[in-house]
């Protein structure tokens, strides 16, 4: 406190020069000087480095959560197509299942339908060769009784002639039967 | 250059460490750094127009891209350094700061400051010096950021807080005995006394340091070009004599630098110890 109370301030003022008009308005100049860079300079930029600085900080969020719901989505997406693929499985399953009973039953079905169909051809066979058999023994029994009995009225008795017709009846009768 | 015999250069006399008063208006004394410091600001303010010019743009021009690179970077160390909620209030007064004595030192350094004048009874006066070159500048800086700092306090942080910052009992309760904690509530208050002499320091050491610094780096390159001067008279390395003050020159551009960031950063410092307390609130939108 001696030292400080030793040293003439007054004195050392005036040695560097101090002056408080100087001071005043030295003190003047710099507020007016950070006031007009403030207000018609710094506040503007500081202003739109706010708004950048929020704008690519929303757009980062924006980003950020995007890619979030990306993630969900995908994994969403995943989930999806396996339970889909498991269902698809199962139909694709089923389906074939259906379609190996549909074509068996359909086999079936077609083989009762020929079975059927070839009864039914074989008994419509059968009777058709009977009847043709009953039509042709008739037919062929009056040709040959015609036949006969024209070659007999020359050469055969009547006798011989029933005996003849009757044979050759018989043979064509069992060769048709065979 | 000037067609009066009288006009001279001052090299290699060194610097006075008072201002010339060059004329008077009333009783106020205009001196060469008063006349600098007039022209510098109004080169700055100009200049930050004409970097602005037509306005700010999202995508900036490149005046504003030097500009916002100044006012990011000095944003981005000065605010974790006086806590966000004084940052708003705090940052206009420190840019003002940063760029005022950036450029004051800048110009220091401009050719023909404080090398061109006119010697007067066998005295050498410059036009111009620069202007934290005079105390008076630095003073006045310096009590303005002291008045600031007060004024940010207690705007920001509350008269209480100012309070218990300086004179407060810090100790934790808790963790001591009540009859320590009462006898540190007087030590407290015994050690915020000195804290006040410290504050006030603070007006000196403000000054002092970006005043010796200018004013220093001045006398170094008035010698510097003093020093050359008696080289030019040595045949050999006469042509040399103009590079030796060369490399304090850009000494002296690294000084006005880290002085103006130095100066910056302790009212921002000074303004944080008072309002800073590591809080977490939101940026503050301007």
């Amino acid at each position: 406190m001696q030292i400080i109370s030793m040293i003439d301030f007054g004195e050392l003022l005036r040695t560097f020069g101090v002056d408080w008009h100087l001071l005043v308005v030295q003190s003047l100049n710099f507020a007016v000087v950070s006031y007009l860079l403030y207000r018609f300079g710094f506040r503007s930029v500081v202003r739109l480095m706010d708004e950048r600085r929020a704008k690519i900080e929303s757009g980062l969020e924006y980003a950020d959560r995007m890619r979030k719901e990306i993630d969900v989505f995908e994994s969403s997406r995943a989930e999806r197509i396996e339970v889909v693929k498991k269902e698809a499985g199962d139909i694709i399953k089923s389906a074939k299942n259906d379609a190996k009973l549909i074509l068996e039953q359909g086999k079936v079905e077609s083989r009762q339908l020929a079975d059927n169909m070839v009864a039914s051809a074989k008994r419509e066979a059968v009777h058709i060769r009977e009847q043709v058999i009953r039509e042709a023994k008739g037919e062929i029994g009056l040709l040959v009784a015609d036949i006969t009995e024209r070659v007999l009225q020359s050469q055969m008795s009547e006798e011989q002639r029933n005996e003849y017709a009757a044979s050759a009846e018989k043979m064509l009768l069992s060769e048709n039967l065979q | 250059m000037f067609p009066c015999a009288s006009f001279c250069s001052g090299h290699g006399e060194g610097v006075s460490v008072s201002p010339a008063v060059m004329f008077s208006i009333g009783n106020f004394p205009v001196t060469d750094s008063v006349i600098f410091s007039w022209i510098i600001s109004a080169a700055i303010v100009l200049a930050v127009r004409f970097a602005l010019r037509g306005g700010v743009k999202t995508i900036p021009s490149v005046g504003q891209s030097v500009i916002e690179s100044i006012v990011g970077g000095l944003r981005d160390i000065v605010e974790p350094v006086v806590g966000r909620g004084a940052f708003a209030t705090v940052f206009p007064c420190l840019l003002g700061y940063f760029f005022f004595i950036l450029l004051q030192n800048v110009g220091g350094l401009l050719p023909g400051i404080g090398s061109i004048g006119v010697r007067i009874n066998g005295e050498f006066r410059a036009f111009f010096r620069p202007a934290n070159a005079d105390l008076n500048t630095t003073l006045a800086l310096a009590v303005v950021a002291f008045l600031a700092w007060a004024y940010f306090c207690v705007r920001c942080a509350g008269v209480k807080a100012l309070y218990f910052e300086i004179f407060g009992n810090k100790a934790d309760k808790s963790e001591i005995s009540s009859v320590i904690y009462g006898i540190l509530f007087f030590i407290f208050f015994a050690v915020g006394f000195i804290e006040c002499i410290s504050i006030l320091c603070r007006i000196i050491s403000l000054s002092f340091r970006l005043f010796g610094n200018t004013f220093g780096g001045e006398n170094l390159l008035h010698n510097m070009y003093g020093f050359s001067s008696i080289l030019k008279n040595i045949p050999v390395v006469n042509y040399l004599s103009y590079l030796i003050p060369l490399p304090f020159y850009f000494l002296e551009f690294l000084v006005a630098i880290i002085q103006s960031f130095v100066f910056t950063l302790l009212v921002s410092v000074y303004v944080g110890l008072v309002c800073n307390h590591g809080d977490h609130e939101h940026r503050v939108e301007f």
